[in-house]
């Protein structure tokens, strides 16, 4: 899927600035797999992903003078995009309507395993780290990272005191850290 | 503040995450521009990300390249409108999770609320079972005490019906054990069955033996003393039964060395009394 060469992120920006389809192509045969990835996994609705991926590389188009590279890299930056579109796509009320009929055990941990025929790239890396995960961080990196819940959200639904939310958040992440060295 | 334990404290991984709170995003990057160990820190976290994301990258749909290069040129070249977005009404470029609180007001995503609502069901089960097994095993607990009560009581009931028993027999003795010489104060009973020659003593108003001394008592049979037992001092029991004595002119209790002694200790002896 790489066949253009590496531009290094600075050169992508400027790139990106010029919005000429050169600078299109590139942007999308290096991040898209990375970005659709990201908003499956929140979504885990292709149709529902498909549409996203659009509005995300239209944000990221659209928006790409407001990066602002001292506050974190353009990678990040742009998985941010893809993450935070999905998750307002998750609280919609539409979405969440929709949701309603869909049995519970597949929405939330089981995510991964519905899409394991498809693409099995996917699947064993995360669920084999976040499984490996204890159970009361794996729901806090779950809530966190695909539900976008807030560290406030999390202790009031759990009813786990804030400061033990955050802890036990730092601590899951350094955990996921060390798995994924 | 101390830098590196603010690094490893996980905050930098929050933040490349998307995960910290506005207020830590705002810390973040002030510190980010002062330290630049904690940019680093940024950088690393922000590396294993990227990695993260690349390892579990998903190929679109091949289609979707041409579709949304389209949607970038009507984009372009109609500038401000947004005639491809659906459903954006902001535009999320750095993670604000200020803006998203709202959502709450509409509850939680049914199927989020239903899997916690299950997950605390089964850790309110879970507790509720402990609770149970642990109400269980106390009242399983408080059972055996009580039965090991009643079984007191039943025993006491018992013993105390057969020493009820004793002072009904027809041919019973009571004797009166009066204080001797200097222990005129004490006093004692004794309950002798003239039939069989039982003797049974009661001497639990009188004062604990000394230590490492007991009661014993005597039968003088024939201007003789006989032993006839020690007093075990159990002052749950009214009437202690002691050796059998057929025949007696006189009974006697004597302070004698815990055991017993062979013969008497005369000037030991504290109560006794006449059998006619």
């Amino acid at each position: 899927m790489n066949t253009t060469i590496l531009h290094s992120e600075t050169e992508l920006i400027s790139m990106l600035k010029s919005k000429d389809e050169k600078a299109f192509n590139y942007l999308y045969d290096n991040y898209s797999g990375a970005l659709y990835g990201v908003i499956l996994k929140v979504l885990d609705k292709e149709e529902l992903a498909n549409d996203l991926l659009q509005e995300v590389f239209v944000k990221i188009w659209r928006s790409i003078e407001q990066y602002d590279s001292s506050k974190g890299r353009l990678y990040t930056w742009m998985l941010n995009i893809a993450r935070n579109s999905a998750i307002d796509v998750l609280r919609s009320k539409s979405f969440q309507q929709e949701q309603k009929t869909i049995d519970i055990e597949n929405s939330v941990y089981l995510n991964e395993s519905r899409r394991n025929t498809e693409n099995n790239t996917d699947t064993l890396g995360l669920k084999k780290s976040v499984m490996n995960l204890k159970p009361e961080f794996r729901i806090l990196i779950d809530l966190a990272y695909f539900q976008g819940f807030t560290q406030e959200e999390i202790s009031k639904t759990l009813q786990i005191p804030l400061g033990t939310v955050k802890t036990r958040m730092r601590n899951a992440i350094l955990e996921l850290k060390s798995v994924f060295k | 503040m101390n830098i590196q334990e603010y690094i490893s404290s996980g905050i930098a991984e929050a933040y490349a995450a998307g995960i910290a709170t506005s207020e830590e995003v705002r810390e973040m990057e002030q510190m980010m521009k002062l330290y630049p160990e904690v940019e680093a820190a940024v950088r690393e976290a922000e590396e294993a990300m990227v990695k993260y994301a690349r390892q579990h990258a998903v190929n679109p749909p091949p289609q979707l390249k041409q579709t949304i290069w389209q949607a970038l040129v009507g984009e372009t070249n109609i500038d401000e409108a947004q005639p491809t977005i659906k459903s954006t009404t902001h535009i999320s470029i750095v993670p604000d999770v200020a803006a998203r609180s709202p959502w709450m007001k509409y509850g939680l995503a049914a199927s989020v609320a239903l899997l916690i609502a299950s997950a605390a069901g089964n850790v309110w089960m879970m507790n509720e079972n402990n609770k149970v097994k642990s109400e269980v095993a106390a009242i399983a607990a408080s059972q055996k005490v009580l039965l090991e009560e009643k079984n007191n009581a039943l025993a006491a009931a018992e013993k105390a019906n057969q020493e009820m028993q004793v002072l009904t027999l027809p041919k019973l003795v009571k004797i009166n054990l009066a204080g001797v010489g200097s222990h005129a104060d004490m006093a004692g009973m004794l309950y002798w069955d003239g039939a069989t020659g039982d003797v049974y003593v009661d001497l639990n108003k009188m004062p604990e033996a000394p230590s490492g001394k007991q009661y014993q008592l005597w039968a003088i049979v024939d201007g003789k003393p006989v032993d006839a037992g020690m007093y075990d001092g159990n002052a749950q029991v009214a009437m202690h039964k002691m050796k059998t004595i057929p025949k007696a002119e006189m009974f006697a209790v004597t302070i004698e060395n815990a055991g017993g002694s062979p013969s008497p200790t005369l000037d030991q002896m504290v109560v006794a009394g006449k059998t006619s």
